[in-house]
């Protein structure tokens, strides 16, 4: 039997290939019937041998070869060099009628594996369509499967479903519930990244128990929530909450958040202020200027107002005193974190 | 001996330990649920319990209890791990095995069975200083780790980690301990080891310790093994330098009622004390930076106020608007710069104080309550001051103090430069021919004592500028430029030498002359602001005329005197410790 695995998730294909390892027996002894071959170096014959050899004790041989399969296609270079597709002109393949042979000799071999033998292909990338392996999986549904994994695009209206979606079976899985501003903070703060989504669901299910996830327990646990936090100090200066502003700063710092960070992120929240102040002031709607500047539009809408507060100048004069401040820091002139706490309350007035 | 108390108290059980309750609510779940991870990474500041939880940790997986909360700390497991002789934890220091041959070892080593626990637990701390190599060779087994084997990496600069491994570990952030936190854990030992401790010693230790419980039990440590009775304040300030909240919250008061002599007297008192100066800036700017704080409708978190100091915070901030207190901050932010490699250290925040109390920024607003005392209180004494010195000048002190137009002897310098042999040859001579003009002073004036910080020698350079801030030009006589100060003090420091041969060669380069002379006057806080508003060409009621009774008779106070003297100005028979002669400072 083989699997191919394509995709850009490897998080779902580490899954997947977990759950193949888990279903032919206990780790130890699984683990002593694995070969795992780079893709780039093995040979047909190493990867032959591998294939035919007998289990030792437990039922079946589990062969393992990263990025193999997608050499044959090179989807990157078609693009790049000469538009005929195909694999014959490869520069980067000296020997490009072995190249062919191997694929061929592979595609005759593989039919034929031993039945004790499962040969696993992970490819980081999509293998098209057309490709004679997936062809070949068309022919053979008892000798061969294939899998693709694709990440979700937050950046589209479907992705951002699917996301969600993916967000809230998980956390069911794990016997949580999540409302719906904690899945959208949890896609805003860490996109598409399954693997961290996971971990990040796996604290807060622990965290909240019976109770569901909510907004709260999301900037309580989740790292990246920093980024968050301190848009909140800058949604609070723009609105000179002062109050507000210094609290949630002391809790920054509180949390360990070194001020020069603390300062990096306000740096690029104004520089992202005065970006689409300025885009807006020329006209472009705001789903426009989420898709230029390259922004989530759910995390651009929460920004406009602050954009749009004052005028372009004093956004900008704000961000120079920032960077202002920021230098007589790293000269020693201020403390770190003093200086930020006079900088906020300055830029509240 | 100084980790042997941290070392005693550390929490045994996720109960018991303080602050993190993120942290602690998370992995007893977990725990329960039998979800473990296996790698995991806990970032922070260091002395937050990052070690101390990992520890935890690694003996709640392991424990052998049937039922109830673990880690039981009774079976075997248990036991081994709290002395130390559990195999099955292996504790690595990054910072001392960070290349990759440390690595692979560990690699090879991973792959065997525990030995008695069921989980073998590596804790890695300041993973961080890995190198990029030993990074690669740890992601490869973080990629897939053994069943049977947890990682649990602690580091207090997580961005220093590839961002390769942090996505492969579960991680929390551990924060700074709260203060009443550390300073109820401070109690607790210190009453089971029978050591005494005053609440606001235990509060102080606390502050100084910044959120780390390490070293806050290890500062009671210290302390408790000095021998003394037990431990108070003033110990605590003794050995940490570190200034209690009441003599800063006393200081803060003198600035809201504006009373410099006593602010002036306080920051004397605690420099005698032994607190060095630079520190006291420091914690005056924390107070502060609370108050701000206070103001803005939050408690205060730096200092460790009680009750009664909050209720006077809450007073001060009430008197005092945001932009005194950034001010204020600035004042003391210049004044910590200058401290460092000054002659003077207490100078630069002497001169803070007087500028805040003296020059309060112009209330826009009928906003008053702010600085309610403008006047100096009555000096108790109009007497001369008898300290002058016996030579020559049978005048009493107070006569340059009145800034009347004594122009018939324009800058003969007063007692104070008796005690420097060269009496400045350039001011002696009256080689004026009245080329300055006041309008021309007004106008180069900010730009002159805003470029004094490009001369050298820079220490004193800066001391000049941060006087000069305080004063203002009155007028000028010839080629003499009368500036007015608000106190003594200032005014004896600005004409001596080599800072007045600094602030002249400024000066006459400023307005483009061949030569100038400063002298100083001690003027009323209403002259000067009068002087103030005319440079900056403000219509003001009051003209800078000499008022009498305006005069300030600080010359009289002990406190200016003491720091006359400690300046080195007058011959007094009673020699000062520290007789810094002038000449130090001459270029
Ligand atoms: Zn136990």
């Amino acid at each position: 039997m083989f699997y191919i695995f394509d995709g850009d998730d490897d998080f779902s294909r580490d899954e997947a290939l977990a759950a193949l390892k888990a279903q032919l027996g206990p780790a130890d002894i699984v683990s002593l019937n694995t070969s795992v071959f780079d893709g780039a170096s093995v040979s047909l014959d190493e990867l032959r041998h591998a294939c035919d050899s007998i289990p030792f004790f437990g039922d079946a041989r589990l062969v393992i070869v990263n990025g193999l399969l997608a050499r044959f296609h090179a989807p990157g270079r078609k693009k790049a060099g000469a538009a005929e597709p195909g694999e014959g002109e490869d520069a980067d393949e000296p020997a490009s009628g072995a190249h062919k042979e191997y694929r061929t000799r592979l595609l005759e071999y593989l039919p034929m594996l031993p039945d004790t033998t499962r040969l696993v292909f992970l490819e980081s990338v999509l293998l098209p369509s057309k490709s004679p392996f997936v062809a070949l999986v068309a022919q053979h549904p008892d000798k061969g499967r294939r899998q693709a994994f694709s990440l979700p695009n937050p950046r589209s209206r479907d992705g951002l479903g699917e996301l969600a979606a993916w967000i809230r079976t998980r956390a069911k899985a794990k016997g949580a519930r999540i409302d719906a501003p904690a899945v959208d903070a949890l896609i805003d703060l860490i996109g598409n990244d399954l693997r961290l989504l996971d971990s990040e669901l796996e604290k807060l299910a622990a965290y909240c128990g019976e109770s569901p996830i909510t907004l709260a327990d999301v900037r309580q646990l989740v790292p990246l929530a920093r980024e968050a936090v301190v848009w909140d100090l800058i949604d609070a200066i723009a609105q000179k909450r002062l109050r507000a502003a210094l609290d949630t700063l002391r809790r920054l710092l509180n949390e360990g958040e070194p001020a020069l960070r603390i300062f990096g992120l306000m740096v690029s929240e104004y520089r992202l202020l005065i970006q689409a102040r300025t885009l807006a002031d020329q006209g472009y709607t705001d789903d426009r200027i989420a898709t230029r500047l390259k922004v989530h539009p759910w995390r651009l809408r929460q920004r406009m107002d602050a954009a749009r507060r004052g005028s372009a100048e004093s956004l900008k004069a704000t961000y120079r005193l920032l960077l202002q401040t920021d230098t007589e820091i790293k000269t020693g002139v201020q403390e770190p974190e003093a200086a930020l706490e006079f900088l906020v309350a300055n830029l509240c007035r | 001996m100084a980790q042997a108390l941290y070392r005693k108290w550390r929490s045994q059980t996720f109960d018991e330990v303080v602050g993190q309750e993120h942290v602690v609510r998370t992995l007893t779940s977990a725990l329960a649920q039998g979800r473990i991870a296996h790698a995991y990474l806990f970032a922070g500041p260091r002395g937050t319990g990052k070690t101390t939880m990992a520890r935890l940790l690694a003996k709640a997986v392991n424990c052998l209890a049937e039922d109830g909360p673990k880690p039981c700390n009774q079976c075997a497991v248990c036991q081994a791990l709290n002395e130390g002789r559990l195999l099955d934890l292996i504790e690595i220091d990054g910072a001392s095995n960070r290349g990759i041959d440390e690595v692979r070892t560990l690699r090879e080593q991973v792959n065997f069975s525990p030995n008695v626990a069921r989980y073998k637990v590596y804790i890695i701390d300041e993973v961080h200083m890995l190198t990029p190599e030993a990074f690669n060779a740890l992601l490869k087994t973080l990629e897939e780790p053994p069943a049977h084997v947890i990682f649990v990496l602690a580091t207090t600069e997580v961005h220093k980690l590839p961002p390769t491994i942090i996505s492969r570990c579960q991680r929390f952030d551990f924060r700074r301990i709260p203060l009443d936190l550390i300073v109820g854990r401070l109690r607790f030992i210190a009453d089971a080891e029978g050591i005494k401790a005053d609440q606001d010693a235990l509060e102080l230790i606390a502050r100084s310790a910044t959120g780390s419980m390490r070293d806050a039990i290890s500062l009671l440590d210290q302390l408790s093994s000095y021998g003394s009775d037990s431990i108070t304040r003033e110990l605590v300030q003794a050995m940490l330098g570190a200034v209690s909240v009441e003599p800063l919250a006393d200081l803060l008061d003198d600035v809201v009622q504006g009373d410099l002599k006593g602010a002036l007297g306080l920051v004397a008192q605690l420099v005698d004390q032994g607190l060095d100066p630079r520190q006291l800036t420091a914690e005056l700017l924390d107070y502060v930076r609370d108050l701000l704080q206070v103001k803005a409708g939050n408690p205060p978190s730096l200092t460790a106020a009680g009750a009664q100091t909050e209720a006077r915070m809450r007073a001060q901030a009430e008197a005092l608007r945001v932009e005194d207190l950034l001010r204020l901050s600035r004042l003391l932010t210049q004044a910590s710069l200058e401290i460092k490699g000054n002659i003077l250290p207490q100078l630069p925040l002497e001169l803070a104080l007087t500028e805040a109390i003296v020059k309060p920024e112009a209330a826009p607003a009928p906003a008053q309550s702010v600085q309610p005392a403008q006047q100096p209180k009555p000096a108790p004494r109009p007497a001369p001051a008898p300290a002058a010195t016996p030579r020559q000048e049978p005048k009493p002190q107070p006569a340059p103090q009145e800034p009347q137009p004594v122009a018939a002897q324009p800058r003969r310098e007063q007692p104070a430069a008796a005690s420097a042999p060269a009496a400045a040859p350039a001011s002696t001579a009256p080689a004026g021919e009245g080329i300055v003009d006041l309008d021309a002073v007004h106008h180069r004036w900010d730009e002159f004592v805003e470029n004094l910080r490009t001369r050298t020698p820079r220490t004193l350079a800066l001391s000049v500028q941060a006087l000069l801030r305080s004063g203002a030009p009155l007028r000028v006589e010839g080629d003499v430029v009368v500036v007015g100060f608000p106190s003594e003090f200032h005014r004896h420091k600005a004409n001596e030498n080599a800072a007045k041969a600094l602030a002249e060669k400024a000066l006459a380069e400023a307005l483009g002359v061949a030569h100038c002379a400063i002298r100083g006057v001690v003027v009323s806080p209403q002259e000067l602001k009068a002087a103030e508003a005319a440079r900056a060409g403000k219509k003001y009621a009051a003209p800078p005329k000499p008022t009498p009774n305006a005069a300030v008779s600080e010359a009289t106070d002990p406190v200016i005197q003491y720091a006359t003297n400690d300046l080195g100005a007058v011959a007094k028979p009673i020699a000062p410790e520290k007789p810094s002669s002038v000449e130090e400072e001459t270029p």
